[in-house]
């Protein structure tokens, strides 16, 4: 049995040759064998229980109670503010991180917290997310939770420095929720901030975020033209009319190339410089 | 005056290129002719996608290009795309001899619509003017009325006119007659 690229197989969780389904594990459904290697952005059962029932990851006495997931409270729903720029999906009334870390202020000034729409198109398809363990002090200059994606690895920052309060229990097991509802299911994180006014001013927001995001996909666009023009030499610098950004972008060159631009956009290695090169704050 | 070979790329509707070559020798005074030479979508189709390649089309365009003097419109009805774009209406070389539209996502029934022959034509127009502004050097233009300015879909390919903008003309004359 092949294992799938998202998911932990742990000699529980497996019946002979088969893999338990994390419905079946967590409870939901009384049995159920994945025959799909835990491939669950593909599955038909998964979508259909994802889009209404519960998380596996929230049922508590199932193997994946390790996760530390606690059921996600109402404040976790898409947004309804949802705009396009360019291709990219921007929420108005979300606070950005230059490193695409979205955060929302919930009661109590607690901030939810996600990789942004731009942020998951240029990684693509998500297969595994660590998150830091609630109690651990977070802050945004810092890496604190890490994505694998088709061509690497990327350590992204808090948007605010704080303590953990939550974490997304049902992303550890379907890390592609990042793709499929950035800033909905796809959440990470919930921090309680150290100072929220401070950590804000530092943030974009409004009109402000929405030209910062412009430039940033203007600037991406420019490296990925770039690169795509290295594969055809015999073509060279061309331009183009039409179009938004697809939906995956990590096929779009050479990948160590591609590499390098997802760590200039998103990691926090690359300090305060944004990938457009405009400075927050 | 410039040379252009208007090339249909995979059978698109004839009337659409002799519109072309007619309103492209006034609008931008070039000298156009239809030339039909064979083009291979085959290795530019991206089943997946179901959609072509456009940059694979470009570069047999180019060696097509090579082999003349004039400059060469491609113009197809297939739909088309780059890797990190969901479609586009064209592509070209910048600076160079080889451009490519479109017409796929051009017409008023591909977006539901009633058919508007006037209206796709102009939208033909525009999306051939913009690719081959791109052969004399120019990039995408900030007004949004410069027939330069980059449309991400087809109702910002309606927003700008069919000519260029004061500053993009003044670029494209230096440009094919030498500074003033």
């Amino acid at each position: 049995m092949k294992i799938g690229p998202n998911m932990r197989a742990t000699p529980d969780d497996t019946t002979g040759d088969f893999l338990r389904c994390v419905w079946m594990l967590a409870g939901v459904v009384d049995y159920k064998l994945c025959d799909r290697g835990y491939d669950c952005e593909h599955c038909p059962l998964d979508s259909a229980l994802g889009e209404t029932g519960p998380s596996p990851a929230h049922k508590g006495e199932s193997g994946f109670s390790s996760f530390g997931g606690r059921p996600a409270p109402a404040t976790a729903e898409r947004p309804k503010d949802l705009f396009d720029i360019q291709g990219c999906r921007w929420v108005g009334t979300l606070f950005y991180h230059p490193r695409h870390i979205w955060a929302r202020i919930e009661e109590g000034g607690r901030v939810r917290m996600g990789l942004d729409d731009f942020g998951q198109k240029l990684v693509g398809r998500i297969y595994s997310v660590r998150l830091s363990q609630p109690g651990r002090e977070v802050t945004e200059a810092s890496g604190c939770w890490k994505a694998a994606h088709r061509i690497g690895e990327i350590l992204l920052p808090a948007p605010v420095a704080g303590v953990v309060e939550e974490i997304n229990g049902r992303l550890l097991q379907l890390p592609s929720l990042i793709n499929r509802d950035p800033y909905g299911r796809g959440w990470a994180m919930v921090i309680r901030p150290r100072n929220l006014v401070a950590a804000l001013k530092r943030l974009y927001y409004g009109q402000r975020s929405e030209r910062w995001l412009a430039k940033e996909i203007e600037a991406l666009r420019r490296e990925l033209r770039s690169v795509a023009e290295e594969l055809r030499p015999d073509v060279g610098a061309t331009l183009q009319d039409g179009g938004r950004l697809a939906e995956d972008l990590t096929g779009a060159g050479d990948v160590a190339k591609l590499r390098g631009i997802v760590n200039r956009f998103l990691s926090v290695s690359n300090g305060d410089q944004t990938g457009s090169g405009e400075e927050p704050g | 005056m410039f040379e252009l070979d208007v090339v249909p790329v995979g059978n698109p509707d004839r009337t659409v290129v002799e519109f072309l070559c007619l309103s492209l020798r006034e609008s931008l005074r070039a000298k156009c002719r239809i030339r039909d030479v064979p083009v291979d979508l085959s290795d530019a189709y991206h089943p997946a996608r179901q959609q072509y390649n456009s940059t694979q089309i470009l570069g047999q365009l180019a060696k097509i290009a090579d082999r003349s003097d004039a400059k060469i419109l491609g113009v197809t009805g297939v739909d088309l795309f780059i890797p990190i774009l969901t479609f586009v209406f064209g592509e070209a070389q910048l600076g160079r001899r080889a451009a490519l539209i479109s017409v796929y996502r051009l017409r008023q029934p591909f977006y539901g619509l009633p058919e508007d022959t006037g209206l796709f034509y102009e939208r033909c127009e525009k999306e051939a003017v913009h690719e081959l502004g791109h052969l004399f050097g120019l990039v995408h233009c900030r007004n949004f009325e410069c027939v330069m300015h980059y449309s991400n879909s087809v109702d910002q390919v309606d927003l700008k006119s069919t000519v260029f903008c004061e500053e993009c003309a003044g670029f494209l004359k230096e440009q094919r007659d030498g500074p003033a």
